[in-house]
């Protein structure tokens, strides 16, 4: 495990994702210092805020990353779990080492949440620096309209963390078996990252809202029910369970697939 | 997860019959009906391998034969069509994790993170299985760098190394621990002179040491300097296995006469039953031609013996500068046993 | 082959994970009309609950029409609260109407006495919400960044006379279309007549509260709406659950119901409200209206869809609530009927719907031109709007509204 995260972390590919993910809310945080506060309700939610409060320049970050920057990435390092090991051709040496396929997967999986957290935390990390270093800090405005204080805010902004973070972990588990299928980790990552966008177009389709409470994404800019006084847990609840459902299904269907698989690469 | 043994498999590769088993020990490596097939290819035929412990067993074959496919089934990385393999006495894949510790394997290839240095490539291969000893990591890492002279190359990256250095770079990933079997896919791939002949002293030393080891190739030459046993693969069928001077023996004999009688000397040796070749004539006219002669296999128990040949071409007259038995190099046998030579099979 | 088969085993496990078996729920046998007293005699005060709302009403579904989508009201009403209240008709304001129709809404109550109300309605990244606390009635909208400060004149008294014209548990300040659940059935009931037939359905547990399922269908065929079911908490009488069948349909077109409901008082912090800093507040007092005007409370949009006229004179949804007495105070009057019970029609004069609406593009995106005027027509109500801006809206067949207006 520690081997698995230390290759991860090793990897030139892994910082330069992670560096990425922290730009966004630096670019957030001076675009909008040295243009001013953006007109009210322009824009990205919470944007124009930023100006009022630091700690918005993190809730813009994560609005605009979780559709799109975090699944990004997140597919790049779950796809490339076992076909970028195949592509290597480490992935025999792994098995003859012996590592054990179903452990091997459940690092590899493993491995994949981490990266989660890490991006999560790096967007997190990235935007309250940025966001404090240029502008005020002080008393936080809710969804609902009550303040509270600076601590306050940045434990409810750890929680968002958190349920992007969990919010993720579905997409890894699919990004986990694509990548059982093939040798190529290339395609497996354009295979993850297509997904995700496809889900967010489904869940866009009032024609199939039967299925929406069914894609994984369904629930991924629930977040700001945390930011809601009182706290709303049903989304978190939902989310965590679609989640665990996602990682269950496609942590078994991985299994299923590379348990008895030729590797052949 | 291997199907049933194949009851009445095709026939099986013809072994000859005085190299037609370990010469003492249990067998390391023991398939029954070996057989996989890619959709309607079938890349392993009934393969019916027999590796003896201690033994240097060379698996020779062209590109293609279906040398690195039986490799991956005896390392479980790829699951049998049909039939069984044993490695180390014990069921593959069944008990892959028992197995694998005590082989050390360089499968078709180097392969390792070209973004982590040649140290940080073996711990991380090193660590993957559970059960190597963490404590003596480090050590074992070096020592295996080692013994394949690349002490001095460790710290670098493996996407500076050139093909011969991660060729030992991958020896060394097999010897991290003792090992009771080795096996080794075309280990002198990709390197010079000076390193093919290191790796003839590895295994060598490997042997005396007292493991295994169970080299692939392509090369007759490398086999030939270096192992006891070998086997040989042709599309797929193994057509021959056993101790190498048995598989030499096992060619035909030839018989070679120097004589300036020519023509008396081959209507003799025909009528002796053996089959002889045109004459060809050295530089030096006067010294004559050299006729040569193959004993036809069927002819081969009843065959006269050599002094008897030099005999009856004496007492016609031949004048015999020169007489020789030699038995077939092995590069004559593989080539009459895989029929293609060095070409690609299939 | 247990490998392929674990990931069967296991999507199956998954899957069947939400699908409970429904058990049978027993409570004491009940006629009709004593679920109907029930209901009746609701006196639940205090609650803290979460609605689901969810309308399928053969709308063309436009996933932007929503409240959700950022901003739409600050964007769409570009001079403020101020120049909404002047002129309802807003683009902004029918979409935030149409998005109620046309998309699912989470919303959270919380009732303390007639005195304490809010409600929250959970939008994407952002919310909504109502305050009300004594004569202080708070709006804001965390998307737009406005707040408004409405103070009441009085303190209001809880309602009393028809049964449920004001039920306790309604919210008679609540953002426009956000239909409670008693404020529905409120409706329903209200409009009962001897046409409708009154049963009982099978018990059911709505947010883990036994309810008596009361199912009133209209025995006119002149209506399109075919059953309407409330579903009545067996202890309090508290409307659980309304949900509205259309004719000939399976599946509801319209469903209101708690989805968590706790009886008892939310924490006083709850209706206290102080805008943030950087939000932009309106302050109002409303002068004193001598009754609530009839016909138009949330639930009258959908249960009594003859009252659509006035809701489209009136400021929708996202406009300050306060404004919207004085504004159907001021068009109520010129409103007439005809036509019974379910299928009443409403007429607005001619002039109702200003000119400039035609322009608005979400109405237009709805509207089909049809012999007549222009027309919505829905799986529970139909509107026509003729070329002179009366309006005719019922829960009726179209049809049956340009036979109205060529009576006229």
């Amino acid at each position: 495990m520690a081997s698995e995260l230390s290759v991860m972390f090793r990897r030139r590919r892994t910082w330069a994702m992670l560096a990425a993910l922290a730009a966004i809310p630096v670019l957030i945080a001076v675009a909008v210092r040295v243009t001013g506060a953006g007109q009210s309700g322009h824009g990205p939610a919470f944007l124009d805020r930023i100006t009022q409060n630091g700690l918005f320049v993190v809730l813009t970050a994560l609005v605009l990353c979780t559709p799109l920057f975090l699944p990004l990435t997140v597919g790049v390092v779950a796809g490339d779990t076992v076909a970028g090991e195949a592509g290597l051709g480490t992935l025999r040496y792994l098995l003859v080492a012996p590592a054990g396929r179903a452990r091997l997967l459940l690092v590899k999986y493993v491995g994949a949440a981490v990266f989660c957290l890490a991006a999560t935390a790096s967007v997190l990390l990235a935007g309250t620096v940025a966001g404090l270093a240029l502008f005020p800090a002080g008393p936080v405005p809710l969804l609902s309209g009550e303040l509270v204080d600076g601590w306050t805010a940045e434990g409810r902004i750890l929680l968002v963390g958190a349920f992007v973070c969990v919010s993720l972990l579905g997409l890894a588990a699919v990004g986990l078996f694509i990548s059982t299928l093939t040798d190529v980790p290339v395609g497996a990552m354009a295979a993850t990252i297509a997904l995700a966008i496809a889900a967010q177009l489904l869940d866009a389709l009032p024609q199939l809202d039967w299925l929406h409470p069914w894609l994984f994404s369904h629930w991924w800019l629930g977040f700001a029910d945390l930011l809601r006084q009182p706290v709303e847990w049903t989304s978190f609840g939902n989310n965590a369970a679609l989640q665990l459902g996602y990682v269950l299904v496609f942590g078994a269907l991985a299994y299923g697939r590379f348990a008895t698989k030729d590797v052949l690469s | 997860m291997s199907g049933p043994p194949q009851g009445s498999g095709p026939p099986q590769g013809s072994g000859p019959p005085q190299g037609s088993g370990p010469d003492g020990g249990a067998a390391v490596i023991e398939t029954r009906g070996l057989t996989k097939r890619f959709g309607r290819q079938t890349a392993v035929d009934g393969l019916d391998l027999s590796v003896p412990a201690g033994a240097v067993f060379g698996f020779l074959g062209p590109n293609g034969s279906g040398k690195t496919t039986t490799i991956r089934m005896l390392l479980g990385l790829a699951n049998a069509t049909s039939g069984t393999a044993s490695v180390l006495g014990q069921d593959m894949p069944g008990r892959l994790d028992a197995v694998l510790p005590r082989v050390g394997a360089l499968v078709e290839g180097p392969a390792f993170y070209p973004f982590l240095s040649g140290t940080a490539n073996l711990r991380r291969l090193d660590a993957a299985d559970p059960h190597s000893p963490r404590a003596t990591r480090r050590q074992r890492v070096a020592d295996a760098l080692e013994r394949v002279g690349l002490q001095y190359a460790g710290s670098k990256k493996v996407k500076a190394y050139s093909l011969g250095m991660k060729q030992r770079l991958g020896l060394a990933n097999a010897l991290l621990r003792p090992r009771e079997l080795l096996v080794l896919d075309e280990p002198t791939n990709g390197l010079d002179p000076q390193g093919t002949r290191e790796v003839r002293n590895l295994v060598r030393s490997l042997a005396a040491g007292g493991a295994t080891v169970f080299v692939s190739s392509h090369l007759l030459a490398e086999v030939e300097q270096i192992c006891t046993h070998a086997a040989v693969m042709r599309t797929g069928r193994l057509v021959a296995q056993g101790t190498l001077a048995g598989l030499r023996a096992a060619g035909q004999p030839l018989v070679v006469v120097r004589t300036p009688d020519a023509g008396a000397a081959r209507r003799v040796l025909d009528s002796l039953g053996l089959v002889p070749g045109p004459p060809t004539h050295g530089a030096d006219m006067a010294d004559g031609a050299t006729v040569t002669a193959k004993l036809p296999a069927a002819a081969r128990d009843g065959a006269p013996r050599p002094e008897a040949i030099v005999a009856a071409l004496v007492a016609d007259g031949v004048r015999v500068r020169g007489f020789s038995m030699e038995s077939g190099s092995l590069e004559d046998r593989f080539v009459e046993l895989t029929g293609e030579g060095f070409d690609v099979a299939r | 082959m247990p490998a392929a088969a674990m990931p069967a085993v296991i999507a199956a496990a998954v899957l069947a994970g939400p699908l409970q078996a429904s058990a049978r729920i027993d409570l004491p046998a009940r006629t009709p009309e004593q679920v109907l007293a029930l209901l009746a005699g609701n006196k639940v005060q205090q609650l803290s609950g979460t609605l689901e709302e969810t309308a399928s009403l053969g709308l063309p579904q436009l996933p932007d029409l929503g409240p959700g989508s950022t901003g739409s009201s600050g964007r769409a009403t570009p001079g403020g609260p101020a120049a909404a209240a002047a002129n309802p008709l807003t683009a902004g304001n029918i979409s935030q109407l149409l998005g109620f129709l046309t998309t699912p809404h989470t919303v959270r109550v919380y009732l303390d006495g007639p005195a304490n109300q809010r409600v929250q309605v959970l939008d994407t990244l952002a919310e909504r919400d109502v305050i009300r606390h004594g004569p202080t009635v708070w709006t804001y909208d965390s998307g737009a960044n406005t707040a408004t400060e409405l103070t009441l004149p009085n303190p209001r008294r809880p309602k009393t006379g028809a049964p449920g014209a004001l039920a306790p548990g309604s919210f008679e300040w609540a953002p426009g279309a956000v239909p409670t659940p008693a404020a529905l059935a409120a409706e329903v009931v209200k409009g009962m007549d001897p046409s409708t037939q009154l049963s009982l359905g099978s018990n059911t547990t709505v947010a883990g509260h036994s309810a008596y399922v009361l199912q009133l269908v209209p025995r006119t065929g002149a209506s399109l709406i075919g059953k309407v079911s409330i579903a009545v908490d067996s202890g309090t009488g508290l409307p659980l659950r309304v949900t509205v069948t259309a004719r000939g349909q399976d599946s509801a077109a319209l469903e209101v119901g708690f989805s968590k409901l706790e009886l008892t008082a939310p924490p006083a912090s709850t209706f206290l409200f102080t805008p943030p800093p950087g939000t932009s507040v309106t302050r109002k007092s409303q002068p004193a209206v001598p009754t609530k005007p009839g016909g138009f409370t949330p639930g009258t949009v959908i249960t009594r869809p003859g009252a659509i006229a006035t809701p489209l004179a009136a400021p929708a949804p996202g406009a300050p609530a306060n404004d919207h007495p004085a504004v159907t105070h001021h068009a109520t009057p010129k409103v007439a009927t005809s036509g019974t019970g379910w299928a009443t029609i409403v007429e607005a004069p001619a002039g109702t719907v200003p000119a400039t609406l035609s322009g608005s593009p979400a109405l237009a995106q709805l509207l089909q031109p049809v012999a007549g005027g222009h027309a919505l027509s829905t799986t529970l109500f139909s509107v026509l709007i003729t070329p002179d801006g009366a309006v005719f809206a019922g829960a009726v067949p179209l049809a049956a509204l340009q036979q109205a207006a060529a009576a006229k």
